[in-house]
């Protein structure tokens, strides 16, 4: 049998002789090809665009406490919801879950050492601090005013900086390629003896689906946007009608990336749920099967709705018939995976954390922006609400709603794993609560005055309309303040949280069958692979305070530390 | 009683023939998801708390699949969706087929306003409609894409440039409503809003008293506001409101100073440079661009003719003091004026010195203050 001090060593905490300490300086970090510090440099990214974005959201919002001008020019207030939208989309929200929960858990999750293309990860990341920079330099260069999505003509004729902009996130495109292309192999070719398809973690069936859009969708992203910088240096004539082209081709082919993009998502955040609900509640996931097959349902149909965007802009009547029906098979695998849940929590051991709370308010958000969705697909109801705020409190719903508080979540989740520190539960708590009820007070009122017929993009508005916007805008605030302070807490427990073990939460998964923080190896034995929820498969140990695998009999003793199986590096 | 209180608490007054169905359909949409929102957040919360960890909670084995659950949360779902999207299609069916012979006005936007082209050729900047009249509006934009939207009357459209795009719908209620742009088109994209009059008069007849405009008929003054509504007040106002263009307040006396470095001052009123610079910058716009500011104006080339040109420098005169004084409408009483008398927002025997900065209807009142 394996003493103390080795499973100490296996399962327990790591003081030192871990991924954070193996190497040091700054070099051992932005030449690592440790996809667990790589994923940490992803999260510093992510997490500062994070911010950059939410302040300039709070910017407009507090513009918007009054109908009239406080603060903000007409073209300063359309620079802000441009570079919030753009920001948050494109370095905040497409990298957020794949690449610093992705990146850390996948490979750990198949018990493998790293991920297939350990270099190629290394220049998703390097890609990205390059788009990055674009997005810094359209900053300092007059910035951009052109919304998010680059609409032409106006993308074309204005005089802000869309060259830099269209750059930048036709950049990070390769870096969200390079990312899903790595995940696709690796979970193909990578997957440990015993572990089927069928005995995959959820949450890598909803990375392999998101690998999947990642790949075939962002090329369509990269083409459409250079042909943007085409047109507008050498006016050929593709968008701009001054020159003979069509808009409505853009707008058919940046939704043929964008739409699938929604579901680059949330399809992980929907994985990061079900690991969750499933750890949390110490219960087997409820339908396994069907959120599996859900996730790759609504990542295929994800490409064939891109039109439902469209239903206004003049796009034929049959084709928007057709994208309104293919809208609303999406919503049956979403609703798979709610029904799914639910029985999930049906008779569990729930254990309420802040993941599992955070897993809760993903619910009830999601389900809220799912629900919205039906009045979005449906085509007569459609029409007066497009282009309005109730199209912007439904898009946040799920994306903010869905994919921010499963980011949160996953944090709180994997931070033990991921520090080597507990965080502290009741601070988790409140902050979640405070994102919560933030950001139901931001988006709710936004329902009921875009239904009233409140366009978006409107930098001054009629009075009738003030209620709402101050609503949102102290919701805004209390939001801004949730997501810090649940950043700080996660912060603060990284240096001074109590020392984790390898399992704090009994999970069944690879990943926590390793100390905390795992070794720059991540395993120093051989994984045992059980089902991702077999939980009976996991036994509380009191000498490492935390869950470790329960050793069949032939396979005892375990490798002994000293000699790691899995490196031959 | 649902679709009361939801029209009433959630959205617009119904102000087409289209606001009922697509109302009944929101109604409706808004029952299923409550229903089905509630029951989930009602479950969740349930188990949370019966299933929660804690001293003597024993956990009880629970089935970990169901395939006939599975089946009855994929095909009541499914079916009830069916139903949303054939009502949804069904509807649309309906916006998307114009009623025979319903005139059509031709609607163009631009950077930052509308305006209205009648059957009969006169413009306005206001939408003005017959009760119970269905209209086809032929939409088109001078530049980028902008959006038809009034909410009342639940209807919407993409405005392209170089393509025609149709809507038509029915008003259906007497009243003045807000004409919105809803696809963002640049600096003055929430400024670009319009006013929509639905008259009770029948067509023809609404469209004798309140659209038809003969400019020999009206005093230059009158004719120049009535272009600077139509063509100028989406950017520039006269009250000195910063908006996407310069103000006409203090346009007499202030120097103007442009991008290039080079500035203007004028001796007066009467000076000739004044009209020339004027001219000029309805022109070619890009010819002297104002410092600090970047050039979105269009050029009304062809679009305006001199005499128009001519009322419009009159009006912009007029304005410079900040205060727009209507001239005596000298036109002949069957005309314009008759029309005022029987409207039902305008009031113009009240109607003295200093009618302020905002009017809604493009003929101004009778008011005795003559500016010239």
């Amino acid at each position: 049998m394996a003493t103390v001090t080795q499973k100490q060593q296996l399962f327990g905490h790591a003081e030192s002789h871990h991924y954070l300490d193996a190497s040091k300086g700054f070099m051992s970090w932005i030449f690592t090809l440790d996809h667990k510090r790589i994923a940490v440099m992803y999260m510093f990214g992510v997490v500062t665009s994070l911010i950059l974005a939410g302040a300039f959201a709070l910017v407009l919002r507090s513009e918007l406490y009054t109908p009239d001008k406080m603060f903000l020019s007409e073209q300063m207030y359309n620079q802000m919801f441009t570079l919030h939208g753009a920001v948050m989309v494109f370095l905040f929200i497409i990298p957020s879950v794949p690449a610093i929960i992705g990146n850390f858990v996948l490979p750990m999750m198949l018990g493998a050492k790293d991920v297939a293309f350990p270099r190629m990860n290394l220049a998703s990341l390097w890609l990205y601090w390059g788009g990055g920079l674009f997005f810094l330099i359209v900053l300092m260069t007059g910035g951009l005013d052109t919304g998010w999505t680059f609409y032409t003509p106006y993308s074309v004729r204005t005089s802000t900086n869309t060259i830099a902009a269209t750059l930048g996130a036709f950049i990070l495109g390769f870096s969200s390629i390079f990312t899903g292309l790595n995940f696709i192999v690796t979970i193909n070719t990578m997957r440990p003896k015993g572990m089927t398809w069928s005995r995959m973690p959820l949450l890598l069936w909803a990375l392999y689906a998101t690998s999947v859009i990642q790949v075939l969708a962002t090329p369509v992203l990269g083409i459409t946007l250079l042909l943007l910088i085409v047109e507008r240096t050498l006016q050929l004539g593709i968008f701009d009608p001054a020159y003979g082209g069509d808009p409505l081709l853009y707008q058919h082919f940046f939704w043929f990336y964008s739409h699938p993009a929604v579901y680059i998502m949330i399809l992980p955040a929907m994985g990061v749920i079900s690991e969750l609900i499933a750890v949390h509640c110490r219960k087997e996931v409820f339908g396994y099967r069907f959120i599996a097959l859900s996730s790759i349902s609504i990542a295929l149909i994800g490409f064939l709705v891109w039109g439902h965007h469209m239903f206004t802009s003049g796009q034929s009547e049959l084709a928007s018939l057709v994208f309104s029906a293919l809208t609303f098979l999406v919503a049956v695998p979403s609703a798979i995976k709610v029904f799914n849940w639910l029985c999930t929590m049906y008779r569990g051991y729930i254990n309420l954390s802040t993941p599992m709370l955070y897993a809760m308010s993903f619910i009830f958000l999601f389900g809220i922006g799912g629900l919205t969705g039906l009045w979005l697909g449906a085509l007569v109801t459609d029409i007066p609400l497009h282009d309005t705020y109730f199209v912007v409190a439904h898009f946040h719903y799920v994306m903010v709603g869905g994919t921010m508080t499963s980011l949160l979540g996953g944090l709180f989740h994997w931070w033990p794993k991921m520090s080597g520190r507990m965080y502290n539960e009741l601070a988790g708590k409140i902050t979640c609560l405070l994102v919560f009820i933030g950001f139901n007070l931001t988006f709710f009122p936004q329902f009921i005055m875009g239904a009233k017929g409140m366009p978006r993009r409107y930098a001054r508005y009629d009075e009738v309309f003030t209620i709402y916007h101050q609503l949102s805008t102290i919701g805004a605030w209390v939001l801004g303040i949730g997501i810090v302070a649940s950043f700080g807490v996660l912060a603060y427990a990284w240096f001074f949280g109590r020392k984790a073990s390898g399992n704090p939460w009994g999970a069944a998964s690879l990943e926590w069958q390793s100390s905390s923080p795992p070794s720059f190896h991540n395993f120093e034995h051989r994984v045992l692979v059980s089902g991702p929820y077999d939980f009976d498969a996991v036994v509380y140990d009191e000498s490492v305070d935390g869950f470790i695998p329960v050793l069949p009999e032939k396979l005892a003793p375990v490798a002994p530390a000293t000699e790691p199986v899995a490196s031959n590096d | 009683m649902l679709n009361t209180f939801a029209s009433s608490y959630w959205l617009p007054e119904q102000a087409s023939t289209f606001a009922a169905k697509t109302d009944f359909l929101f109604n409706a949409i808004l029952a299923i998801s409550v229903v089905s929102f509630v029951g989930i957040v009602i479950a969740m919360i349930l188990f949370s708390i019966w299933y929660r960890r804690r001293d003597g909670y024993v956990q009880k084995p629970a089935p970990s699949h169901s395939t006939v659950l599975e089946l009855i949360w994929t095909i009541v779902p499914s079916l009830i969706l069916v139903w949303i999207f054939a009502v949804g299609a069904s509807g649309y069916a309906e916006l998307k087929t114009p009623k025979n012979n319903a005139p059509v006005i031709d609607v163009t936007a631009f950077q930052f306003g509308w305006q209205f082209t009648y059957p009969n050729g006169d413009v306005t900047d206001t939408l003005h409609l017959s009760v119970n009249q269905p209209v086809q509006l032929r939409l088109k934009s001078n530049d980028v894409i902008h959006s038809f939207y009034v909410p009342e009357f639940r209807a919407k459209m993409d405005v392209m440039p170089a393509r025609y795009h149709s809507i038509w719908f029915e008003p259906s209620k007497i009243g003045e409503f807000k004409l919105y742009c809803t696809e963002y088109c640049g600096d003055g994209h929430s400024l670009m809003k319009r006013q929509v009059v639905v008259h009770a008069e029948p067509w023809d007849e609404m469209l004798d008293e309140f659209v038809k405009w003969r400019e020999s008929e009206h005093p230059q003054l009158i004719n120049g506001e009535r272009l600077y509504k139509i063509h100028c007040s989406g950017c520039h106002s006269y009250d000195g409101k910063d908006m996407t263009g310069p103000s006409f307040q203090g346009f007499v006396d202030r120097t103007h100073e442009f991008t290039d470095g080079s500035s203007l001052k004028f001796s007066g009123p009467e000076d000739d440079e004044l009209r020339n610079y004027i001219t000029e910058s309805v022109l070619e716009p890009a010819k002297k661009i104002v410092a600090g500011r970047t050039n979105q104006m269009p050029t009304f080339q062809g679009k305006l003719s001199p005499q128009q040109i001519d009322a419009l420098i009159a009006f912009v005169i007029e304005v410079s003091d900040g205060v727009y004084s209507a001239p005596l409408d000298e036109a002949p009483a069957a005309s314009a004026d008759g029309a005022e008398a029987t409207a039902e927002t305008a009031e113009p025997a009240a109607e003295t010195s200093e009618p302020a900065a905002e009017t809604t209807n493009e003929t101004e009142e009778g008011s005795e203050d003559g500016g010239q």
